[in-house]
Order: C-alpha cells, then sequence, then structure tokens
C-alpha cells in the first residue's frame, strides 16, 4: 500500500497514474456538471424573492467553493514539497495556482453578475467580496512569481513558501461572513448541520459542486502532466511514450 | 568599538546594521523623503476640499509608508550577499533567522522614528486633531512590525539585484492588506469617534505574528538563494 503511495512521487509512475486518474475525473466532471446544471438551470424552482436569477448560485457558489478549496489544496502540495522535498507537490502547486485563478475570477464574475439585479450594484466592498479579490491577487501574484522564476529548480520552494504565507487571507474570506455585517449572505451549506436550503435547490447544487470539483481535479493533473513532460523530457520514459 | 571576545555575536551585528545605516544613510533618507513627498502631493493634486482630504488621509499615509519601506527593504540584502558576509554567516552555522531578524529590527525602528518625526507635519496637511494625530501614531507603531517583516520577505527575491522590484511589490500587496487596512481604519475610526482599542490591539497581533513566522520564512529563501547561486 506504501509503495503504492510513494510511486505517486515518481514522475514517471505519476504521469501513468494521474492519466487513468484525470480521465476518470473528466468523465465524473462531464456527467455531473451536465446533470447538475441542466437540473439546476431548467427544473429548479425560482426564488420567491430572487425570482430566476438565483440560478446563478449553480455556477458561482460552486466556483467559490473552489476557488478556496484549490488554495488549501496548494496549501498542503506546498507543505509537501517543503518538507518531503517532493518535486511532483511542486508542480502540482503551480497547476493549482492557475486553476485557482480561473476559478476565483468566475466567482467574483458571476457573483457581480448576481449582485446587479439583487443588490442592485455591480460590486459592494464588504468583507467577503474584498476578501475574494486578495485571493485573486494572491493568485496572480504566485502565477507572476513562478512566471519570473522560470526554470530556476528551486522555484517550487520559494512559491511554496510564498503560497503558505497567503494562506492567513482563506479564514478571513470563510469566516467573514460571521465576523461582520456584511450584504453577502451567510452560510447555506454546513459541515455540522442542516442545510439551510431546500432539497429541490441542494441536490442540483452538490451535484454541480461535485462535477467542478471532478473539472478541477481534471485540470490540475493534465496542466501537471504536460509541466512534467516539459521538466523530464530528456528522460528516457518521455521519449518512448505514445500519445493516443 | 566592540570586543570581539567579550561581546556575544547577535549585539555586535546589531551594532555593525546601526552603523551600516548610519554610514549609508541614502537608502533610509531617501524612502522617507519619498513617504513625505507622497503624502504631501494628495492635497496638491487633489481639487482642495478640506473633507475629502480628512477622508482619504488615513489610507494616504498609510500607502506611502508600505511603498517607502517597500522601496527601502528592496536592497536589503545585497550588500551583504555580494561582499559574502552572508555565506560567513551561512559557514558558522549561525542561524540567519537572528541576522533577518536583526536587520527588521534596526530599520524598522530607524524607519519608524523618522516617520513619527514626519507626523506633525502630516497631521498639519489634513488637519488632524490631536486624537487622530495620536492615533495615527499608535498605528505605525503597531504596524510597522509587520510592514517590515513582509518588506524583508519579498526583498529576499530580489536579493542578487535582478529588478525584480515589480514581481516583489506584486506579492507584497495583497500579503500586507490586512495590515494597511487595520491601519488606516483605526485612523479612520479615531476621526468618527469610535473606539480605536480594538483595530490597534489586531494589528498588533498581526505584527507579532508576522514578527514569529516571517523571519524563518525569509531565511529559507536566502538560504535557497545562496545554495542556488543566484536566484
Amino acid at each position: 500500500m506504501l509503495n503504492f503511495l510513494y510511486a505517486w512521487g515518481a514522475p514517471k509512475t505519476f504521469y501513468h497514474y494521474s492519466k487513468v486518474l484525470s480521465k476518470g475525473f473528466g468523465i465524473v466532471s462531464i456527467l455531473a456538471l451536465l446533470f447538475g446544471w441542466v437540473w439546476g438551470l431548467c427544473y429548479s424552482p425560482s426564488d420567491y424573492q430572487q425570482g430566476d436569477s438565483v440560478r446563478i448560485m449553480y455556477i458561482h457558489v460552486p466556483a467559490a467553493f473552489l476557488s478556496l478549496s484549490i488554495y488549501a489544496f496548494m496549501a498542503s502540495c506546498a507543505l509537501v514539497t517543503l518538507v518531503w522535498r517532493i518535486k511532483i507537490a511542486g508542480l502540482l502547486l503551480k497547476s493549482a495556482a492557475l486553476v485557482g485563478l480561473v476559478m476565483t475570477l468566475l466567482a467574483l464574475v458571476t457573483g457581480s453578475l448576481w449582485g446587479k439585479p439583487t443588490w442592485g450594484a455591480w460590486w459592494v466592498w464588504d468583507a467577503r467580496l474584498t476578501g475574494e479579490l486578495i485571493l485573486l491577487f494572491i493568485y496572480a501574484g504566485l502565477l507572476a512569481l513562478d512566471n519570473t522564476l522560470g526554470e530556476n529548480p528551486a522555484s517550487d520552494k520559494i512559491v511554496a513558501i510564498i503560497c503558505w504565507i497567503g494562506l492567513l487571507d482563506l479564514p478571513i474570506i470563510h469566516y467573514s461572513v460571521q465576523w461582520w455585517n456584511t450584504l453577502h449572505q451567510g452560510s447555506s451549506l454546513l459541515v455540522m448541520a442542516k442545510p439551510k436550503i431546500h432539497a429541490s435547490m441542494l441536490y442540483p447544487l452538490l451535484c454541480s459542486l461535485l462535477g467542478m470539483l471532478c473539472f478541477a481535479g481534471w485540470a490540475i493533473l493534465s496542466l501537471t502532466q504536460v509541466a512534467l513532460l516539459k521538466r523530464e523530457y530528456r528522460q528516457q520514459w518521455v521519449k518512448t511514450l505514445e500519445f493516443k | 568599538m566592540a570586543n570581539v571576545t567579550t561581546t556575544p555575536w547577535w549585539v555586535r551585528q546589531i551594532q555593525c546594521e546601526y552603523l551600516i545605516i548610519k554610514r549609508q544613510k541614502q537608502s533610509l533618507v531617501q524612502s522617507l523623503l519619498f513617504f513625505l513627498m507622497f503624502v504631501a502631493f494628495f492635497p496638491l493634486a487633489i481639487p482642495y476640499d478640506p473633507a475629502i482630504l480628512r477622508t482619504i488621509c488615513p489610507g494616504v499615509v498609510w500607502m506611502s509608508a508600505t511603498l517607502a519601506v517597500f522601496l527601502s527593504a528592496e536592497r536589503f540584502y545585497q550588500q551583504d550577499i555580494e561582499h559574502g558576509c552572508l555565506e560567513q554567516w551561512l559557514v558558522q552555522k549561525r542561524p540567519l533567522t537572528v541576522y533577518v531578524g536583526i536587520k527588521l529590527m534596526i530599520h524598522g525602528l530607524l524607519h519608524l522614528t523618522a516617520m513619527l518625526l514626519m507626523s506633525p507635519l502630516i497631521g498639519l496637511m489634513f488637519q488632524l486633531s490631536i486624537w487622530e494625530w495620536q492615533t495615527l501614531i499608535a498605528s505605525l507603531i503597531s504596524g510597522m512590525p509587520a510592514l517590515v517583516a513582509m518588506c524583508g520577505l519579498v526583498s529576499a527575491f530580489g536579493s542578487y539585484g535582478q529588478g525584480r522590484s515589480l514581481v516583489m511589490i506584486l506579492i507584497l500587496l495583497p500579503l500586507i492588506l490586512p495590515v494597511i487596512m487595520l491601519g488606516s481604519s483605526s485612523i479612520a475610526a479615531a476621526m468618527q469617534g469610535l473606539p480605536v482599542a480594538g483595530f490597534l490591539a489586531f494589528l498588533l497581533a498581526l505584527s507579532l505574528v508576522m514578527l514569529l513566522i516571517l523571519p524563518y520564512a525569509t531565511a529559507s529563501i536566502l538560504k535557497i538563494c545562496l545554495q542556488q547561486g543566484g536566484l
């Protein structure tokens, strides 16, 4: 069992295992997204206050959830890179930064599109929105740093260190709706209690969430595979690869 | 001068850092002049309205303070790396964290002193009351450790002097934002007559946390820099 886990740290076995895993993620994500979005956008009930504009929730909430959880994933990759010196974790970190940036951008844009009909404003400077904007800048800064450091072998460690320091923003965003009196609504999906939204909206939301998670998994693994090939292009196993 | 056999190495390092700044005042003086000028130009650049000036004062002062500390921190480690002092430090197995900590302490104290000396001028420019001016001083004191620690961290990337300023500031700004927001909110709260102790306490807490963690992170980056022979 342990050997199986260690194999994930070696470039060649990681490449082949992750091919299988990313294919699985891809299939699940397409099915879950199709199912969740068609259900949510067409067949779920509209809100009594917001009308049909509530349907953007099925895109906004998964994207926002992912922007935070991808950063948490990056932090754990950073830990693995710094403590156990596993290079693959460094590659995963950088791929995740790109996917996380896109998710944060999506969350901000869909949020602002949702905010216009419901709050009357494209943007307000409340705690959660500001925190998410800061997260966007942190992602952008990490990517810029990675770009500048380029092929330097120490770039993995440095991006990992900076990723950990930016982790402070995460609890601020997550708890912002509890700590401050914000315009953004509070949490409807809680780990330790019953969800606050009805089942007819909950299930399509969970489905879209699963779909987005698997999409992120597929995207991160695919980007990592490309980065791995770029880094290991001189190895024998890369030269003998067949691309179907 | 310090007796090499009796004074501890870290005391000698403190004296050394202070001497370096005393003999090479340029970076400190220039960054403080930048602080003063940047703050002063806002009342000049914006159409004259005392109400607007008072509203923007906290934000302007804090952003200028951040930029001033960053600009002087850009060349923190450059000289020591070029002269080989850092490598000697590592060879003697001295903790690099202490080196970073001493540097931050000396630069932070000197910056703080000079900024506090300039604060009456800022109070005059923006027409602050005595209480608001006192809050400005308290917020600068509480937030300076965090500012200097974070600027020390991001300047570790550019330690080989290769024009990395833009990336440095791109990373610095999102991470230092809580400090800037708390600092300016404390002054804004003072302007509205609200209690400021909460903001200052939070600012002090952030400073303490950053002082604990960031020198260690900076030392790691510097070590990577030295092992690589450049970034």
